[in-house]
């Protein structure tokens, strides 16, 4: 079967569907792929059991079982180019990467090896799956989405707002038993399955096997709700999240308010900022719960202040009868703004070089700290910090304030125009997030940007009228050397 | 054809050609600042050319003075006095208003290894230092395959499943972390360099390698010196590296 002519032979025998075209891998081969790249994860059995697994959340998959969560048909079977695409592409939010470095031959190989784990449930033959005619996105097709996405109940799990904290999320189970979090629809580029309108719609018509989300086409009043809600879908969030690498805090000559729901903020642009897990210090954090902050930063001649919105599907406040933490989230700056690239251990610091921690706790509000690694943290007493929070829907929006200038040496004081370092944590106290277990990002840059100048509008014409002078010299010379 | 035989013509084609070749024909892509320093010596190689002598100078200024003096040119001299003021005022306006960047980081990549270090309160020489695993031959497989169980249990996260650098924590963090597929990273570095960098991690770092910045952890509170060599024996194995040996001092 190494012949390409004989593969695409024995694909229009097998009647395979016209999507890639399928090539009939070779289970062997695919054992010796598998063994170097595959085991860690998936384990020897194919049991989804490897070294790794009890780390990962999602738990890897178990080929034993047959069931495959990214299929384009519609019973539980799915094309071989189902699963070389996954393969090939990774699934995004969890730990199963693209390998399209392998070549595709690897890969169809892997193929037919993890086919081979559940032979008998592939005797079934694939059915293909219609999708209802595509409707596209209107005011009209999204308000009769969000109608659909409450009468069948999307609500119960993925949350009204789509941030995946609606009454049913902590009882959710998989096929295996382990716990699995609802989809977080307003952040579709952790959407497992891809994030294009026809594989949503295919999510949602053919259901993710193995986890509670059930195939819908049927509920639906009308085949084509799968695409009205898809509409929907594609209206809570952005395509990506923009990622910021600098903190631009924005120059303001009013009052800031305290209120985080005020307009004020949603005029400005926010610094999207991606957390990722704490794994130096134990206990760590492997599955980290906040995984974006989205920042706003004001300052006026008095104050700066700092508007972070992040997604959290539990509001919880410290409870040590429960083993409950609180939710929460820090900025940090170096106390003083150093002159040359030094600055303290991005970790909170160390023995030697304390941070600034300006933080919110819920049930404590906004206090300010000083700390010398994670776990020493030590509260400044004399407040100056204020601030309010407010949740609804899965997520937090807080205002921290602070003045601008501190005479103090444990706090920082704000320059306009000068980069300065910070760096995030956050804790989801629902997921069980508190002391070193949190997420976090390293340094990042943070600068006041320059009150409003006009020199923007100033310089261009200067330059403007400059060149028009000179171009006419030159012509009145000329003209008079001619 | 008269038009090519015009001299200011020429010039401009040449200029032209150049620009092109410079901005798409290199791979990769050289930056702005090679690009206006290679344009400006094709400048002063195409002002030479045609100033070599007094005719061809005339001619190659003919155009140039025509537009500026000719009575039949007024209409094209009031476009360009009206389009070139408005095109660099433009210019200025893009210059005035671009928002400011974060700094680049610099910080010495590999920076040199001491001679010795502590690890758990036993001295290990660094200078000369092989993977003493790799004496056990007959164990080759067995210390591999406890290397590679090593790495997917802790190093996966940031330096991912294909040792490329790309695990899924990896695009938080700046530096990044580091890409063992590639040949400018543990195949131009000794073993024993690995084991100084995994075993003392980020704060262990000389401060010309900014070590407040590295998210790498010091290894030696996790891992055994056994597992680390093994992990380094798995590196090695799994991208088809070589390390690099010790020069012997004769």
């Amino acid at each position: 079967m190494r012949s390409p002519v004989l593969a695409v032979l024995a694909a229009v025998v097998l009647g395979a569907p016209a999507l890639a075209a399928a090539q009939a891998g070779d289970a062997k081969a695919g054992k010796a792929v598998y063994d170097l790249k595959c085991i860690g994860c998936h384990g020897e059995k194919g049991d989804g059991k490897g070294p790794a697994a009890e780390l990962l959340m999602p738990q890897p998959r178990d080929f034993t079982t047959g069931l495959y969560k990214i299929r384009t048909t519609a019973n539980k079977v799915p094309w071989d180019q189902d699963l070389f695409r996954i393969i090939t592409d990774g699934m995004p939010g969890t730990s199963m990467p693209s390998w399209a470095v392998l070549p595709d031959k690897d890969r169809w190989n892997l193929v037919a090896y993890i086919k081979s784990f559940a032979a008998d449930k592939f005797k079934e033959a694939p059915k293909k799956l219609e999708l209802p005619k595509e409707v596209g996105s209107s005011a009209e097709s999204i308000k009769r989405g969000k109608e659909m996405f409450e009468a069948i109940e999307c609500h119960k799990c993925h949350g009204a707002e789509g941030r995946a904290d609606g009454p049913s999320r902590a009882e959710l189970k998989d096929e295996w038993g382990h716990p699995i979090p609802p989809a977080n629809l307003t952040k579709r580029w952790t959407f497992r399955g891809g994030a294009s309108r026809t594989e949503i719609a295919t999510r949602l018509a053919a259901g993710v096997l193995g986890t509670p989300m059930p195939t819908f086409i049927d509920s639906v009043e009308k085949p084509e709700d799968i695409w009205h809600l898809t509409n929907f879908i594609l209206s809570l969030g952005p395509e990506s999240p923009g990622y910021a690498t600098l903190v631009t805090v924005t120059a303001v000559s009013d009052a800031i308010p305290d209120d985080p729901n005020a307009d004020f903020w949603k005029k400005l642009t926010p610094n999207n900022i991606p957390l990722m897990g704490q794994v130096i210090v134990d206990p760590r954090n492997f599955d980290p719960s906040v995984d974006l902050v989205s920042v706003r930063a004001v300052y006026n001649d008095k104050e700066i202040a700092f508007h972070l919105t992040w997604d959290d599907p539990t509001q919880s406040t410290e409870d040590p009868a429960k083993k409950l933490f609180a939710d929460g989230i820090s900025l940090q700056f170096p106390p003083q703004p150093s002159s040359g690239p030094e600055r303290p251990y991005f970790l909170m610091g160390d023995a030697s070089d304390a941070v600034y921690l300006l933080r919110w706790q819920n049930g404590k509000g906004v206090t300010e700290a000083t700390a010398n690694g994670p776990t020493k943290i030590a509260a400044i007493q004399g407040a100056e910090a204020s601030g309010k929070a407010a949740y609804a829907n899965g997520q937090y929006r807080l205002v921290m304030k602070r003045p601008l200038v501190s005479k103090s040496e444990t706090r920082p004081t704000f320059t306009p125009a000068v980069f300065m370092p910070v760096a995030f944590q956050a804790w989801d106290g629902g997921a069980g997030e508190g002391g070193t277990k949190m997420s976090l990002t390293s340094w990042y840059y943070l600068r006041l940007e320059e009150p409003q100048s006009s020199r923007r509008f100033v310089i261009p014409p200067i330059v403007a009228i400059l060149t028009l002078a000179v171009m006419l010299l030159v012509v009145r010379v000329a003209n008079r050397r001619a | 054809m008269n038009l090519l035989r015009s001299r200011f013509v020429q010039a401009v084609l040449v200029l032209v050609v150049a620009f092109v070749f410079f901005r798409f024909g290199i791979r990769p892509p050289a930056p702005w600042s090679v690009l206006t320093l290679y344009m400006s010596i094709v400048l002063l190689a195409v002002l030479i050319y045609v100033s070599s002598d007094s005719d061809s100078w005339r001619e190659f200024m003919w155009p140039i003075r025509s537009t500026l003096v000719a009575p039949d040119k007024g209409l094209t001299r009031l476009v360009l006095l009206i389009v070139v003021p408005l095109l660099l005022g433009y210019y200025a306006y893009t210059q005035a208003a671009a928002k400011p960047q974060a700094p680049p980081e610099l910080r010495a990549v590999h920076p040199a290894p001491p001679a010795s270090l502590q690890f758990r309160g036993k001295e290990i020489q660094i200078t000369g230092l092989d993977n003493p695993l790799r004496r056990d031959q007959a164990g080759f497989k067995k210390h591999v395959a406890a290397g590679a169980e090593t790495y997917i249990r802790n190093c996966v996260y940031c330096h991912g499943d294909n040792l490329d650098g790309k695990g899924h924590f990896a695009y938080g963090f700046n530096p990044p972390p580091a890409n063992f597929q590639d040949p400018g990273t543990i195949a131009m570095l000794q073993e024993a360099f690995l084991f100084w960098r995994i075993a003392k991690g980020g704060p262990g770092l000389p401060k010309e390698s900014t070590p407040w910045n590295s998210v790498m952890p010091a290894w030696e509170d996790r891992l055994t010196e056994e597992q680390i060599w093994q992990v380094i024996m798995y590196l090695y194995d799994a991208t088809g590296q070589q390390p690099r040996r010790w020069e012997t001092a004769h």
